[in-house]
């Protein structure tokens, strides 16, 4: 174990026998080579008594400093997958956050670690899901659901101040927020799209309204959620949770790029869409809009070209350097494709 | 001049080594990050190699159309002969002045609230979006 790491075992160890009410040891501590913004951990724990005794199996997540614009800090996220858990979602608990950097030199939590993989390709093609591959249309859409049933109306105050005030119900100011945001990071780019400023005009002119705004996942797709033999294990990756319209995380699952060559299965490229809209509808006692889905499947389209050219960007700035950051950016023209395919569709 | 082989032909046989004696190696060590970051760079050599066999042709393609949006003519009025303008000028150079034009054409539809209504434009900017694909992936748009 490097110096960092022995301290930092160290310091949790301090840090939760006085919180735990109980001896605390770290059995086993591996860092994971986590997402941009933070930095993660896999940790094994023994409590020896107090309230909480027992072996745990954690992952600790903490700040890394660097953030992606418009993504929760590790607070934010804590509270957010709290709310999720609280109300029946299938994602790993989360236990013990602590905001004040006295402890470690930056706010973390820990999760529960759970089965499975997430990997596109695993989840798309590995034989070994044959079994149970046609049970994650039902499943997802029914943690979906449980996700959409945390609103503003229900959320605790706390998770209101994160996720701050929402957007009125039955006006179409989400979608045209959703619209003003990307012209926004569009402004960012060092280079202009001609093709995505003519997209945005179209969701302009065109935007839905929302019938209740929602806690939306902001990341819901095949890659963000661990499957085994035995099934769903859990959502995961919370950092772009926000209040908006289900429409946009249903609509997210769908998007091409998500279908990891599967591209006739267009729910994440292991199911159909109306059996997922089904499965949503059933679970959600809402009706599925597809003319929503596709306002709102254009808006992904055009977020995850620009998303395409900001990682190419951490690349070319030295930010955090590698090949698939560097490809990610030509691929930018394939989200444009789509994007004008589904208007094109629209009529 | 450079000796033979020409560029693209040089990123050809890099590509070959990669796909077919460097891969299955690091999939025999059980490494699926780096077996996936090596089909990556694989496959970003053909979009290299596929660049320089194309890239220039597509790039006066995409100048010449934008010469002809009426939505481009006081710009282009307002700047008139730019070097990039010309047949027999850089690939930078001309690279350099479509960006412009871009910038300009990504300005005016933002200010003017253009939409796929204008279809010549719409088509433009489908036609600039299939030449890039010709580029990064020419199997995506014969595949919906």
């Amino acid at each position: 174990m490097d110096a960092g790491l022995e301290k930092l075992k160290q310091q949790i160890e301090v840090y939760l026998t006085e919180r735990l009410g109980g001896p605390t040891s770290v059995t086993s501590m591996k860092s994971l080579s986590g997402g941009a913004c933070q930095d993660n951990y896999l940790v094994d724990l023994n409590v020896a008594s107090g309230p909480e005794a027992g072996e745990y199996g954690l992952v600790l997540r903490t700040d890394a400093g660097a953030s992606l614009l418009a993504s929760l800090g590790r607070p934010e996220e804590f509270c957010v997958a709290q709310a999720a858990y609280d109300n029946g979602v299938k994602t790993p608990r989360p236990y013990w956050l602590e905001k004040d950097i006295k402890a470690i030199g930056k706010p973390f939590y820990f999760m529960e670690r759970i089965q499975g993989r997430a990997t596109g390709r695993y989840v798309v093609k590995d034989r070994e899901l044959n079994g149970v591959r046609k049970d994650f249309a039902r499943l997802l859409a029914e943690n979906l659901a449980a996700i959409h049933g945390v609103t503003p109306l229900t959320a605790s105050d706390e998770l209101k101040t994160v996720l701050g005030e929402p957007l009125p119900a039955h006006t179409n100011q989400i979608a045209l927020a959703a619209v003003r945001d990307v012209r926004g990071l569009l402004n960012t780019l060092p280079q202009t799209h001609p093709a995505l400023e003519l997209a945005l005009n179209w969701l302009e002119h065109n935007a839905p309204a929302t019938d209740a705004p929602v806690l939306i996942h902001g990341d819901f797709r095949t890659g963000n959620f661990m499957v085994s033999p035995e099934g769903l294990h859990g959502i995961v990756d919370w950092e772009f949770a926000h209040w908006g319209d289900r429409h946009e995380d249903i609509s997210w699952l769908c998007m091409r790029d998500w279908r990891f060559g599967k591209q006739t299965k267009h729910v994440g490229g292991f199911a159909d869409r109306p059996e997922f809209y089904a499965a949503y509808e059933k679970a959600a006692g809402i009706a599925v809009d597809p003319e929503k889905v596709r306002f709102w499947e254009i808006m992904g389209n055009i977020r995850w070209a620009v998303g395409s050219v900001q990682q190419t960007e951490r690349h070319l700035s030295g930010a955090d350097k590698g090949i698939q950051l560097a490809a990610i950016g030509r691929r930018c023209c394939e989200m444009e494709y789509e994007a004008m395919r589904l208007i094109d569709d629209a009529g | 001049m450079q000796d033979r082989p020409e560029a693209p032909d040089l990123l050809d046989a890099v590509a070959e080594l990669l796909i077919k004696e460097i891969l299955p190696l690091v999939q025999t060590h059980g490494d699926d990050l780096t077996a996936y970051k090596t089909l990556v760079s694989w496959n970003m050599l053909g979009v290299v190699a596929r660049e320089l066999r194309n890239g220039e042709e597509l790039l006066n393609d995409e100048l010449a159309r934008l010469k002809n949006l009426p939505e481009l003519a006081a710009f282009f009025a307002k700047s008139n002969a730019q070097p990039g303008d010309a047949g027999a000028v850089s690939y930078r150079a001309k690279l350099a002045r479509v960006r412009e034009c871009n910038q300009a054409l990504a300005d005016t539809i933002r200010e003017k609230k253009i939409g796929p209504e204008n279809k010549a434009l719409w088509e433009h900017a489908r036609q600039t979006v299939l030449e890039k694909l010709a580029v990064s992936n020419p199997r995506y748009s014969t595949n919906d």
